[in-house]
């Protein structure tokens, strides 16, 4: 029970569990549960940019070399662009060979398009000059204000070089933001105690709202989803880690929290703190960690991208709308783009979906109406496979750079338990309210 | 004279007294002066959500531990529970006992109810979960961006919580706020120099608009207000502040200076950081005075509970519509927390009783275009009222928590002048604008001489 009462996980899986339970047996409960999921998850949101900027500044800051940080960021760049592009691959080809939508001959005309008028709409595609140009903030506090990672991203990057730059002058600015990096991770532990609460919350309105009903409506889709998903992180991404040195299964067992938190909240962004903190634990050198996982969280949606072929050929199967080896092709090139374009938010894939289908202009974007119903459930499989191949990514461009301490890592993965009990014992997890008793002895021996 | 100009509650007070006069003779003219008073409370205003922010975050990570900030806070609610809905019933009481609405034979119907329609749509009423979700900031920046106090509050005190968790490794980050608040509440005393005129603009625009003709035809609702305002504050918090072991007269004196601003701008708001440091400077601990008088300021507004209750009572009289025992607890009930969700901005009561009323909906709403016209001349006794019961509040749970320097406060109400000539050397007040031709010398080096 004390074990319990340590582990983060093992309480979210129980709140998952509990949520999925009430929602089933008693759906007007559940739904009733939704301020609890959107709570916690804006209670995480809204740390979200202060924490991108003060460890992107310090992390650049300490590496104090303006050529490394762009070759970082380079790096990660063609990282991300090779593995999309491979999810966008493989869901095309799953997609090919499952046919999930075959055989349901919907007639797009009847389908009421009124359900997805929002999508539509919020998704017309951006050219690249005004993708770039939105990158730069009106105004730096406009950036935070808004919460655009992007443009907070931006300015820290900038921020750092100058800071490095100002070399003995910047000190006492940099060890102000390092401070404040403290404060701001230890609130995030703070919020964390509320993670199962936040996970119950949210499990319970998809399940009581959607229902498990919705899932066989559309089961074949769903199941080649949550399949292909599967496989590429265990082969894609496993061979991956394999070439950094490390076991794609201790690693994912080295997540588990920041995995339940988001198939709790179907957030990834919900663990986006939580999983920076836990690579640079892992081994991976803090600026590395700073520029890929934030960047990532915009460039590198492994299974955003998977979902978005995947979908797009279900359409045009439902639909009976025959789609040629270059239509194909040109499908791939526009996911290539829009793909990139797609916020971390819940939901946000199925806006890109829209705009690509709007932009291919061959198979009817009122085909998306088949997919709202179960969009909530994709969400999970997605928000999970992009969380995982972003702490990957971290990993890899580590190793590249060179910057990856093996011996570490290993032994960190070797030993997830400890790593988290000496994670309660720095006191990431408040110990006050868990265990009193405890929280005694971890004050005895800070 | 001397003494007189060169205390800013002496100079508040002349310049109040010239904006009555140039309001009353030239209504034109006071009405013109309105930028003065709304550019003074704008200055104010600025500093507010940066100012809860390093007082709140330096008061919890000073004394440490969220045990504590989680005693007080809640000691806190305790405390404005129970006075809000002392302040509700008296409303209710003074309303029944008096009748200012009794004969009057308004028919809602024949009301032009356009007056108000901005304040009814602004009133609708939050649900419970969308009030605790509206206290996460969409993103911290955000929330001092749109000056949020609530949002700056919550965010404020898990950041306090959080700096004290990480002891030394804190103290950095912990000395720069400091720094920063020793910063704000010095720009603050700069705007209080401004606060003369700020009282004059405002004082002369109510007077010059409104005039005192509007007081003859609703006369006595705002003699029964003010009646009830001076009970609550006079009974109810003498009481509360006699238990601290404190007289009322002599507290009123020592806040002189934050009444008559607040009188001056009738926004309670424009007094904030000025009551924070002072009822620090009083006596009671630094945490308490930085959660409770912030809190105060959204959870703990006594004389607009009054307002609401009274002019719930009134409005039913003026359109003689009967309430019921069983309405009447209803009403109240929905007062208790509409009172406390009315942010305490310059007719902000206003909007709450709209909000109340449409809730209720037995009372007609359109009632309320009968109060548009005293609107301005109740947020007067509104503000001080409230600005008075957080200031006491303070006090009260600082003693509730063993931590009012007993000995100290009663020295510094015994001698206000003194904590005043002490403040003005301290720079609070700048000396060089304040008196051009007065002894400079001293004032500059003891300015330097303090940290």
């Amino acid at each position: 029970m004390k074990r319990l009462a340590h582990s983060l996980y093992a309480q979210v899986l129980i709140a998952v569990v509990a949520g999925a339970l009430l929602g089933h047996f008693h759906p007007s409960l559940g739904t009733a549960m939704r301020p609890l999921g959107e709570g916690f998850i804006k209670l995480v949101k809204m740390l979200i940019a202060p924490i991108v900027f003060t460890t992107v500044v310090t992390g650049i800051a300490k590496m104090g070399d303006l050529k490394k940080v762009g070759r970082v960021g380079l790096k990660a760049l063609v990282y991300f662009e090779v593995l999309t592009t491979l999810a966008l691959a493989i869901g095309l080809a799953v997609g090919k060979i499952v046919a999930p939508g075959a055989g349901m001959n919907v007639n797009p005309a009847t389908l009421d398009a009124s359900a997805i008028a929002n999508y539509t709409t919020a998704g017309h595609s951006m050219s690249t000059a005004d993708f770039l140009l939105n990158i730069i903030p009106k105004d730096v506090v406009d950036a935070f204000a808004r919460g655009d990672i992007l443009q907070v991203l931006f300015f820290s990057v900038l921020c750092g070089i100058a800071l490095a730059a100002l070399k003995a002058d910047g000190t006492r600015l940099l060890h102000l933001i390092d401070g404040l990096s403290h404060v701001l991770f230890r609130i995030i532990a703070i919020i964390m105690r509320v993670a199962p609460l936040g996970a119950f919350g949210a499990m319970a309105f998809t399940v009581g709202k959607y229902g498990i009903a919705s899932l066989l409506s559309l089961g074949k889709l769903i199941a080649a989803f949550y399949a292909t998903s599967l496989l590429f992180v265990i082969v894609v991404l496993g061979a991956v880690l394999r070439w950094t040195g490390l076991n794609v299964f201790r690693f994912l067992r080295y997540i588990r929290e920041e995995i339940f938190i988001v198939l709790g909240t179907s957030s990834s962004e919900s663990a986006l703190p939580l999983l920076m903190g836990k690579m640079e634990r892992l081994g991976c050198s803090k600026p590395v960690v700073g520029l890929v996982v934030p960047m990532g969280y915009s460039f590198n949606l492994d299974g955003t991208s998977i979902y978005l072929t995947l979908a797009t050929l279900f359409i045009a199967q439902a639909t009976n709308t025959h789609v040629s080896l270059a239509q194909e092709m040109e499908i791939l090139a526009v996911l290539l783009l829009t793909s990139k374009g797609a916020a971390a938010v819940t939901g946000g894939g199925f806006i890109t979906l829209a705009a690509t289908l709007a932009a291919v202009g061959n198979i009817p974007v009122a085909g998306l109406t088949l997919l709202i119903g179960v969009d909530r459930f994709m969400s999970e499989a997605r928000a999970i496979t992009n969380l995982i191949g972003n702490g990957v990514a971290a990993v890899v461009v580590s190793r590249w750079e060179r910057e990856l301490d093996l011996e570490h890592a290993r032994a960190a993965l070797a030993n997830v338990g400890a790593v988290e009990a000496e994670e309660y014992l720095a006191g990431r997890v408040e110990p006050t309210a868990a265990v009193p008793e405890a929280a005694e002895t971890a004050k005895g021996r800070t | 004279m001397n003494r007189l100009t060169r205390s800013l509650w002496g100079q508040v007070l002349l310049g109040m007294v010239l904006g009555v006069a140039v309001g009353a003779a030239r209504p034109s003219v006071g009405v013109a002066l309105q930028p003065l008073g709304d550019g003074f409370i704008r200055l104010v205003r600025m500093l507010i959500a940066p100012i809860i922010f390093t007082t709140v975050v330096t008061g919890i990570a000073k004394v440490g531990g969220q045990r504590k900030t989680g005693r007080v806070a809640w000691k806190a609610i305790v405390a404005f529970e129970a006075l809000t809905t002392v302040a509700l019933v008296l409303g209710v009481v003074a309303g029944k006992a008096f009748g200012p609405g009794t004969g009057m034979d308004v028919d809602p119907r024949r009301i032009d109810v356009r007056a108000i329609s901005g304040y009814t749509t602004a009133g609708k009423a939050l649900t419970a979960s969308e009030f605790l979700l509206g206290i996460i900031p969409k993103d911290v920046v955000d929330a001092f961006a749109k000056d949020d106090v609530l949002q700056v509050i919550f965010f404020s005190l898990l950041f306090g919580i959080a700096l004290a968790a990480l002891r030394s490794a804190g103290e950095e980050v912990l000395a720069f706020v400091e720094d920063l608040s020793a910063l704000l509440f010095r720009v603050m005393a700069i705007v209080m120099r401004l606060a003369p005129f700020g009282a004059f603009g405002a004082v002369a625009f109510t007077v010059g608009k409104f005039g005192p003709g509007a007081l003859v035809g609703l006369g006595k609702l705002v003699g029964v207000f003010y009646l009830a305002c001076a009970v609550y504050v006079f009974v109810v918090l003498a009481l509360v502040l006699r238990w601290s072991g404190l007289g009322l007269v002599r507290f009123l004196r020592y806040i002189r200076q934050e009444l008559l601003i607040t009188l001056g701008t009738s926004s309670s708001e424009s007094a904030l950081p000025l009551l924070m440091e002072k009822v620090g400077r009083l006596g009671c601990s630094r945490p308490v005075v930085g959660l409770v008088v912030p809190l105060g300021y959204s959870f703990n507004l006594a004389g607009t509970a009054i307002y609401l209750t009274l002019a719930t009572v009134f409005i039913a009289q003026a359109t003689n519509t009967p309430i019921a025992l069983a309405k009447g607890l209803a009403i109240f009930g929905v007062l208790l927390v509409t009172s406390k969700t009315a942010a305490a901005v310059t007719g902000g009561g206003f909007i709450a009783l709209a909000a109340t009323l449409t809730a209720v909906g037995d009372v007609p709403v359109a009632g309320l275009t009968l109060l548009v016209g005293i609107d301005r001349i109740m947020s007067e006794a509104r503000a001080l009222t409230n600005l008075v019961g957080n200031g006491v509040a303070a006090v009260a749970v600082s003693r509730w928590e063993g931590e009012l320097d007993l000995e100290r406060a009663r020295r510094v109400l015994s001698d206000v002048s003194a904590v005043e000539a002490e403040e003005y050397a301290a720079g609070r007040v700048d000396p060089h604008a304040a008196v051009p031709g007065l002894d400079g010398p001293s004032g500059t080096s003891q300015t330097s001489g303090t940290s």
